[in-house]
């Protein structure tokens, strides 16, 4: 009975995660394959803990600071090559209507320090509090705020003019 | 809070204001627009990461796991699915994306959109340099040509031309140094179609927007 509760739980987060946790690892490596394995493996040792996992309202940043160290430790075993436009313009994305302006977002995303990346996936993406990224990312709470102003300011400079900000700014012309 | 600090707090996180940066945010219009921009390319940003997941991710996670316990039955019905459309996308592959021929014909296609966009008639003389000696001397019957060059392909060098017919146009890819022995083959991907033949000298492909569009013209060609 309670192993049958226990895995219930865990296959409602997976089924609730494992999206997720694929995006966010594949913007961290940009490889589907690699993002895929590694997704298996924060799941296989998301399970392996699961039994001492508590809180759960930290289920999700939990499984995104896994993901970030299965990350980490691929990362020291080997430098990944990361192709600046791999794949970046064949993706079709789901939710947004205009494919143009994702592409450009996409580039512009992949041209931040990757510094200023992870703190700003790990919001957008993963809805995480800037309290949630600090210990995640093993920083402070004022350091993770500075990188998501510095982030946001820079994405928006790269896209002045291309992004949906152009609307406001035709409007105020 | 000033217009300064409200812009700095934007900047960290556009949906989840403090009480004072809501309260500024009524009394300045100016960053009010500055928080909608910000917002607005937030959503944009959200929209852009979203690539699609491998199909059935979870439950792939599950299976592979063996996290589903009572439900082994069901996971195994999910492993033996997942390898039999996987064996069957392995041997079917071929069949399914058609020959290295056609692929390369709608490619090269694709990334020439100018092909389809000038509509002016190619004149005799350059037909008569291009095609005479393919005995393609026909395929004027068939339509008005709009396009006519020498391309590169995969390291040879490939006549395109594209003829107006009445069902809309149609591409002709002549390979004259493609290698002999090719079989007749169809091709479909990227919404296009492709019929390649062999020639006396060489190879065809017939390129459509449909299969009956290519092999309506590859009945055309052969009849003129």
């Amino acid at each position: 009975m309670f192993l049958s509760v226990h895995s219930t739980g865990f296959e409602t987060v997976v089924r609730a995660y494992a999206n997720d946790v694929f995006r966010y690892l594949y913007w961290l490596c940009r490889d589907r394959n690699v993002a895929e394995d590694l997704s298996q493996e924060t799941f296989a040792r998301a399970w392996a803990a699961w039994e001492d996992q508590r809180d759960e309202k930290a289920l999700k940043a939990w499984l995104f600071t896994i993901a970030r160290n299965e990350h980490a430790r691929l990362y020291e075993r080997k430098r990944l090559d990361i192709d600046p436009d791999a794949e970046l313009d064949a993706i079709v994305s789901h939710t947004t209507s205009d494919p143009g302006m994702a592409i450009d977002i996409r580039r512009a995303f992949a041209l931040l320090p990757e510094a200023y990346r992870e703190p700003l996936l790990l919001q957008v993406l993963g809805g995480l509090t800037s309290a949630e990224i600090a210990a995640a990312t093993r920083s402070s709470e004022d350091a993770v705020n500075m990188r998501l102003s510095r982030a946001r300011k820079s994405l928006r400079q790269l896209l002045d003019g291309k992004g949906p900000g152009r609307r406001n700014k035709e409007r105020q012309a | 809070m000033n217009c300064l600090d409200f812009r700095r707090a934007i900047f960290v996180n556009p949906r989840d204001l403090e009480e004072a940066a809501r309260a500024h945010s009524l009394d300045c219009a100016a960053c009010r627009d500055f928080l909608e921009t910000q917002r607005e390319m937030d959503a944009a940003l959200f929209a852009a990461l979203q690539v699609p997941p491998p199909d059935g991710f979870a439950d792939r996670i599950l299976v592979t796991r063996g996290l589903r316990p009572g439900r082994r039955r069901f996971a195994w019905a999910i492993a033996a699915t997942l390898l039999l459309a996987g064996g069957l996308v392995l041997f079917a592959r071929p069949w399914l994306e058609g020959d290295p021929l056609g692929r390369e014909a709608i490619a090269h296609v694709v990334q020439e959109p100018q092909s389809y966009t000038t509509t002016h008639a190619v004149s005799n003389e350059i037909l008569a340099v291009l095609l005479a000696d393919q005995g393609m001397k026909a395929i004027r019957t068939l339509g008005q040509v709009t396009y006519a060059r020498f391309c590169p392909m995969d390291g040879r060098i490939a006549r395109h031309v594209v003829v107006r017919t009445a069902r809309g146009p149609v591409t002709l890819l002549l390979m004259p140094e493609d290698p002999a022995g090719r079989r007749r083959s169809v091709t479909n991907r990227d919404g296009m179609s492709a019929v390649t033949l062999p020639l006396a000298r060489g190879s065809l492909a017939i390129v459509a927007s449909s299969l009956a569009q290519a092999l309506e013209f590859e009945k055309a060609l052969q009849a003129a």
